[in-house]
């Protein structure tokens, strides 16, 4: 009895895939997509108005997916982004087994699984800054729900949140 | 380390303030993650007062703004760089990438943007940049400064006053500008200027109309002998209005921004190169024709 309690409070230990043995992030032809550059709502535009969001949304041609990025305030990044993210949308769908995207999110779970273990042991010793940034993101998830009235969040996708967060 | 309920709470709190300046709660989420990302944290509360209570602009809070691959420094004083400016730069570049060297006038510089934009992504080019406001000058040369690594061509920034003459007997390839073009009776409606613009950003970058587009001809364009012109407008009449001022050497279009709103005239003189003409009449939606 004693035995079996032991064991099982100490989960087994599992091998995670280093980061960098990922499979290759895939790129997308600039032939097989459409760009729209989205402008919410009416008014006049140009010196009128000053927005501080760039809506970039992408189109595939052939499947009909659309993506759209405005993560971050520079139309660049954003661009950027909406076809990394297209790019991996494409590639689970077509070879789901050497999906850069399932991967990188199975691998993203083992992380978390681990460290989650870690945290309760030590608690502590994490780095106090980091942890900090990342349960003001966790704020930000929380948020989502409190006005039941508004449109749905649109999360940027799990890569382009992970890409945040270490930006920040 | 706070605990997750209380840093949940902060949050929400400053989303509150935030909110009265955003559209959607999206939006005011955005714009929270930027200020938190941007700022340090003693300084999360004051901006969203800032920008929610006293709808400041979140670019003189933040200092700056990205267009294209360059960071514009912002402050109070200058007009803040647009999306739609950004977008029909984007499209310009790709009309002179890879050809002869050339100049260009960027008349109305403001923060430098439009001239940063072409001096960055074009090594074949050299820009001027004119403004008759000193907080411009200045700001556009730190901005230059700023972006001093990543400029592949030649840039400087100039004083100019649109409505004199061009001194000397200077020669530009190109004039390209954002002008002011708001009339001075649609500035003060709120149903036509957004609030903020209204508070914050300089009247001087804002109010102007036809006399602009008549300085913006007969002072640079003609006289500069260029070949090719770009110009932001707030209305067809201000495009329709400069086409008339031009005589039949030249071609004068009309470009529509992302959102279908007349946007730019675009004129250029027919003995240019055939392919800098095929690439400009790709972005032209419709000919301006001269009114007798
Ligand atoms: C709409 S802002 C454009 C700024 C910048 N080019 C941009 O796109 O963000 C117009 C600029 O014109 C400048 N301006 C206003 N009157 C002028 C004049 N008479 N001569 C030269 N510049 C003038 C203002 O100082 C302002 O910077």
């Amino acid at each position: 009895m004693l035995r079996l309690i032991r064991l099982s409070s100490s989960l087994p230990k599992v091998n995670i895939p280093k980061a960098n043995k990922m499979p290759a992030r895939p790129t997308i032809a600039e032939g097989d997509i459409k760009e729209k550059f989205i402008k919410g709502g009416s008014g006049k535009g140009g010196q009128k108005i000053n927005k501080t969001n760039s809506k970039v949304q992408l189109t595939h041609i052939a499947t009909g997916i659309v993506v759209t990025s405005q993560a971050t305030r520079s139309r660049e990044q954003n661009r950027k982004i909406a076809r990394e993210i297209l790019a991996l949308k494409l590639q689970d769908l077509e070879d789901p087994a050497n999906s850069r995207q399932r991967i990188v999110i199975e691998r993203q779970k083992m992380v978390k699984a681990r460290k989650n273990k870690r945290t309760k042991a030590k608690y502590e010793t994490l780095e106090k800054n980091k942890q900090e940034k990342e349960d003001l993101l966790e704020g930000i998830d929380e948020i989502v729900f409190i006005d039941e009235n508004s449109e749905p969040i649109q999360i940027d996708t799990k890569q382009s949140k992970q890409k945040l967060l270490k930006q920040l | 380390m706070p605990r997750p309920g209380a840093v949940a709470k902060y949050q929400r709190f400053l989303l509150k303030k935030l909110l009265p300046a955003c559209n959607t709660l999206q939006q005011a989420r955005r714009e929270l993650f930027w200020i938190q990302k941007e700022l340090p944290s003693e300084q999360w509360k004051q901006a969203c007062i800032q920008r929610g209570r006293h709808l400041m602009p979140l670019q003189y809070i933040l200092g700056n703004q990205p267009f294209g691959s360059v960071n514009i420094k912002c402050r109070p004083g200058v007009l803040i760089p647009r999306n739609d400016t950004e977008e029909w730069c984007s499209e310009l570049v790709d009309v002179f990438r890879g050809s002869d060297t050339f100049s260009v006038l960027d008349m109305c510089t403001g923060s430098g943007c439009i001239a940063l934009y072409l001096a960055t992504e074009l090594s074949n080019v050299t820009v001027l940049g004119g403004d008759i406001s000193q907080d411009c000058i200045s700001l556009a040369n730190e901005n230059i400064d700023v972006n001093k690594d990543i400029i592949k061509g030649k840039i400087k920034v100039d004083s100019m006053d649109l409505f004199q003459p061009l001194a000397g007997d200077k020669k530009f390839d190109v004039v390209v500008s954002n002008p002011p073009y708001i009339p001075t009776h649609e500035l003060e409606k709120q149903e036509e200027v957004e609030k903020s613009v209204r508070l914050y950003e300089p009247r001087l970058a804002l109010e102007g109309d036809l006399p602009v587009f008549k300085a913006m001809v007969t002072y640079y364009i003609i006289p500069s002998q260029c070949k090719v012109f770009i110009l932001e407008i707030g209305s067809r009449e201000q495009g329709q209005y400069t086409r008339s001022l031009l005589d039949e050497s030249w071609v004068v279009g009309l470009r529509l921004d992302s959102a279908f709103r007349p946007r730019n005239v675009i004129g250029f003189r027919t003995d240019i190169e055939s392919s800098i003409k095929r690439k400009l009449m790709t972005t032209i939606i419709e000919l301006f024709k001269k009114q007798r």
